[in-house]
């Protein structure tokens, strides 16, 4: 899958998404979207996109449909861009325990 | 534009799903809705609401006229199907995407009509000064059930559509209006106020006698049958403070549930997927769209871009 990041000129969204810290060792993801309440959301992430530079106003619009999206689809918590840990500049940089350390 | 999305499980530390999406910069907003739908489809197995459309009745170019169009859930995109300077109210989309009903008075009266997309093929399917309204589809586009006024009194009619003909389901002095098909195709919901207030009855294609389903509250309105299953939504008047709000309640009756309310909510559709009900409010003033979760969570205003006008269906989205 590694390859889906490597195309130059593209854009990379990269939608971190964990659960909060209780929950963090769980093994499986998947919302029962039948049982679910809302104290037990998971967090979502939405960071700058990869080349987002290129255009950024183009970026700044995909993300911003993202983040309605998964707003309004009631199953995460957006987490605040001011917690975010430094945006990785390629995926190779993505370091997951970063993260997971945001305290959501 | 090429563009990548992926979403990260930072729990598991590993790659979800992720998606290569490539097409002309102008359709970003679809390839973004597009994901959504993966990444709601990921997480929960089952079909998501984003990447879908509306269609309403929006103020037209020349005054008092309203044109049909179809736009994003979110109010972009925003698509004219019918804009002929006159006053066209409540389409209704067939399954497919091809056939449109709505009702137009450019003969003079409000009268349906149905419009082939693909063609532009057209026909009109009630005559006389009578108000004709679309209410929905069946789900395998056989049927389209509506309301029209005859004899100074509005009854629920079926039109077959291979054989054009027009079944009359209601025969009652009450008023009888506002059909929406249960996914069965077969039942339907609609308001009366036969019992002398509007209130929510189930019949079917075969005229059976009407069931009421609601009892609580003088003022029920406005059914909208679930795509997936036995859940209703309407709105309904709150006999204690004669509030207004949006409900649902089971097919049989039971299980009646107020998700939310405030101003004066109308016209609540179904997601295609069943999962989420929009709907118009005039809380804070104007009357604007919102949405939420089939429980009433996670209620959200829609209406900050498109149109301000009374959705009439949530489909899937058609012609790409």
């Amino acid at each position: 899958m590694q390859k889906l990041f490597l195309r130059c000129g593209s854009f990379v969204v990269l939608l971190l998404v964990g659960w909060c810290g209780c929950l963090i060792a769980q093994t499986q993801m998947q919302i029962d979207i039948e049982k679910q309440s809302s104290s037990e959301l998971p967090a979502l992430a939405v960071p700058p996109l990869l080349g987002e530079t290129a255009d950024p106003a183009l970026g700044q619009q995909i993300r911003g449909v993202l983040q309605q999206d998964m707003r309004f689809s009631g199953l995460f918590r957006i987490a605040d861009p001011a917690t975010y840990p430094e945006v990785p500049q390629t995926v190779e940089q993505l370091q997951y325990a970063s993260w997971a350390s945001l305290g959501w | 534009m090429s563009l990548q999305l992926a979403l990260h499980d930072v729990a598991q530390q590993r790659l979800r799903v992720g998606n290569n999406f490539s097409g002309p910069k102008i359709r970003h907003r679809e390839m973004a809705h597009r994901f959504s739908d993966v990444v709601y489809r990921e997480l929960t197995g089952e079909a998501g609401p984003f990447d879908t459309q509306v269609l309403c009745a929006s103020p037209g170019k020349s005054k008092g006229s309203k044109d049909i169009v179809l736009m994003d859930y979110d109010g972009y995109g925003v698509r004219p199907l019918v804009a002929d300077g006159g006053l066209n109210l409540s389409p209704i989309l067939s399954p497919n995407g091809t056939l449109l009903a709505y009702t137009s008075y450019r003969a003079g009266n409000p009268n349906l009509y149905l419009r082939n997309l693909l063609t532009g093929a057209e026909e009109r399917l009630t005559s006389g000064a009578g108000l004709a309204m679309a209410g929905s589809w069946s789900p395998e586009g056989r049927y389209l059930a509506l309301n029209h006024t005859i004899d100074g009194n509005s009854e629920i009619f079926v039109y077959e559509t291979k054989s054009k003909q027009m079944k009359r389901i209601t025969d009652h002095w009450g008023i009888d209006a506002t059909p929406s098909f249960a996914p069965d195709g077969k039942r339907m919901a609609f308001v009366s106020d036969r019992s002398g207030s509007p209130q929510l009855y189930v019949t079917d294609i075969q005229a059976s006698a009407p069931v009421r389903l609601t009892y609580e509250g003088r003022y029920n309105t406005a059914p909208a049958w679930s795509p997936r299953g036995e859940a209703i939504v309407f709105v309904g008047r709150a006999d204690e403070d004669r509030s207004m709000g949006v409900y649902t309640i089971r097919a049989d009756g039971g299980s009646q549930n107020r998700l939310g309310g405030g101003g004066n909510p109308d016209a609540p559709i179904w997601a295609p997927n069943g999962r989420f009900v929009m709907y118009t409010s005039t809380q804070g003033g104007s009357s604007q769209r919102r949405m939420m979760r089939e429980d009433g969570q996670a209620n959200h205003l829609l209406s900050a871009s498109g149109p301000a006008c009374l959705t009439s269906q949530w489909v899937a989205r058609t012609a790409r």
